[in-house]
């Protein structure tokens, strides 16, 4: 997890100095899918996945969720254990198919147009549910190549890759964990 | 007992029974972004018949019928690969100075439209002889093109200037510029040339335009819409919404959606089959073709093809 937690930091202070997300990008979205088989009932691990005000409870990046209504629009941001936040925006939560959908929407995330779909299937075994996280992305760097270091497709891919596989381990660890 | 000349009546009437009735072929050429390269489906066939290597992070495709060829823009690599239909086979490679994103073949197969994503501009590209080319600087990113059946005039959508920009080919030069939306992206043009759809994927809607007198009206869409594509007869326009995963079919006399339907996540590339009356959408999420049957506007099934398909732009070739 430090590990992590460092190549978090190292992702993010090149861009610490960047306007947070702007609206143009590149012409090559990224794409990382992620999924994993947690022991617990499906219900359970929706649950979790869906209560969008507590990330901090199974995220380990993340230091505390703040939890914000805009109108009929539902925000959270983000403080991360590295410093920093990230901004996002609620765009569903569907408790028949199981499937939240959200978007990043500023903070210091190394990507731009950042939108998510995690979701909880029963399966494979009995008792068991499969946490799906998908992500589509494009880099913050949107002029002519050359693209400079910290904004390239690479430095996005690597971020959201180090925050799914954290984050889906430890939910597995903390679901499994509690009974 | 049978005689052998009625078994052979017999073998002869039930293979006649069972040969599929001859269709004119359709073939899909589909760009895959994370594998670089082009899926080749046989829509009668409802498979991929070939997968042919191109450059880096492959998105536009443009088809001309008549010249045999499909060119497909390799937006990372900055090249476009010329395809052989003959023998579905790379033969030459256009080196550009530039990202080539959006491609259009002109009615008249005389002239391949390229939009450079970075530089803001159209190149035109004779396909006569890929040396002989023409510029015009038109507006921020421009994404989805589209050519007037008489090969006269090229609509643009600049992405990052909300506008279409309209293009005379003869002089090339900008004549006309048409504030649209946010975020302009895929465009489709009724087959009498007489309206324009554009796609505004941030205001999620679709600008329908009068190319006469410019009026334009709304509809409203899915999240993130990205591509359009108007059945043959004009009364049909279909949108990826990439955000939905779902593909909207819209009434166009009423301006009304009438079905809604489920395809691939991340639908993005939209094309019209008219010899079997399908719409083909590309997912990019699950990496697969989704089939519509237009005159019934239900899913017919998914064809698998490369990873992340984009197929942006025209790529149905079909037999004339």
């Amino acid at each position: 997890m430090n590990k992590f937690l460092a190549m978090l930091a190292l992702a993010i202070l090149p861009n610490l100095a960047l306007v947070p997300l702007v609206f143009a990008h590149g012409p090559t979205p990224q794409k990382v899918e992620k999924s994993i088989v947690i022991k617990a009932a499906p219900a359970k691990v929706w649950a979790m996945v869906k209560d969008f005000g507590n990330l901090h409870a199974w995220h380990p990046a993340i230091a505390s969720t703040k939890l914000e209504k805009k109108g009929d629009e539902t925000h959270r941001t983000l403080t991360l254990k590295s410093g920093g936040e990230i901004h996002e925006k609620l765009r569903s939560a569907d408790d028949k198919d199981m499937k939240l959908k959200y978007e990043i929407t500023g903070g210091v995330a190394p990507v731009a147009d950042y939108n998510s779909v995690m979701t909880v299937a029963a399966g494979p075994g009995a008792g068991e549910s499969t946490v799906t996280w998908v992500g589509r992305f494009y880099r913050t760097y949107k002029l002519n190549p050359p693209i400079p270091a910290g904004q390239d497709d690479e430095t996005a891919f690597n971020f959201i890759t180090g925050v799914y596989d954290s984050g889906l381990a430890n939910l597995k660890k903390v679901l499994e964990n509690s009974k | 007992m049978l005689s052998m000349k009625k078994l052979i009546l017999i073998l002869l009437f039930t293979s006649c029974a069972c040969a599929p009735t001859i269709k004119p072929s359709s073939m899909a050429y589909i760009t895959n972004q994370g594998d670089n390269t082009v899926s080749v489906i046989d829509i009668q066939q409802n498979k991929v018949i070939d997968t042919i290597k191109v450059g880096k992070a492959p998105v536009g495709v443009a088809i001309s019928s008549k010249l045999k060829r499909v060119f497909i823009s390799n937006v990372e690599s900055n090249n476009i690969s010329v395809i052989d239909t003959a023998n579905n086979k790379v033969i030459e490679s256009i080196a550009l100075q530039g990202s080539p994103v959006g491609l259009a073949m002109a009615p008249d197969h005389n002239t391949l439209y390229v939009a450079d994503w970075f530089s803001d501009r159209i190149i035109a590209i004779n396909t006569a002889d890929y040396s002989q080319r023409r510029e015009v600087m038109v507006a921020k990113a421009p994404a989805g093109l589209v050519v007037s059946a008489d090969s006269n005039t090229l609509y643009v959508a600049a992405r990052d200037s909300n506008e279409v920009a309209v293009v005379d080919t003869k002089s090339f030069a900008v004549i006309k510029r048409i504030a649209v939306g946010a975020h302009p992206f895929g465009l489709s043009l009724s087959n009498d040339g007489s309206y324009l759809y554009v796609v505004n994927v941030y205001d999620n809607t679709v600008s329908v335009i009068n190319t006469r007198t410019l009026a334009q009206s709304k509809i409203k869409m899915g999240e993130h819409p990205y591509c359009a594509v108007a059945s043959a007869d004009n009364k049909t326009l279909y949108v990826t919404n990439t955000q939905d995963d779902t593909v909207s079919v819209i009434d166009l006399a009423s301006q009304q959606t009438v079905a809604l339907i489920d395809v691939g996540m991340t639908p993005e590339g939209i094309s019209y089959d008219v010899a079997n009356k399908f719409v083909l959408a590309a997912s990019w999420g699950e990496n697969k073709v989704s089939v519509i049957d237009a005159r019934t506007n239900n899913l017919k099934g998914h064809i698998s093809t490369g990873d992340k398909s984009r197929a942006f732009g025209q790529f149905i070739l079909s037999e004339q």
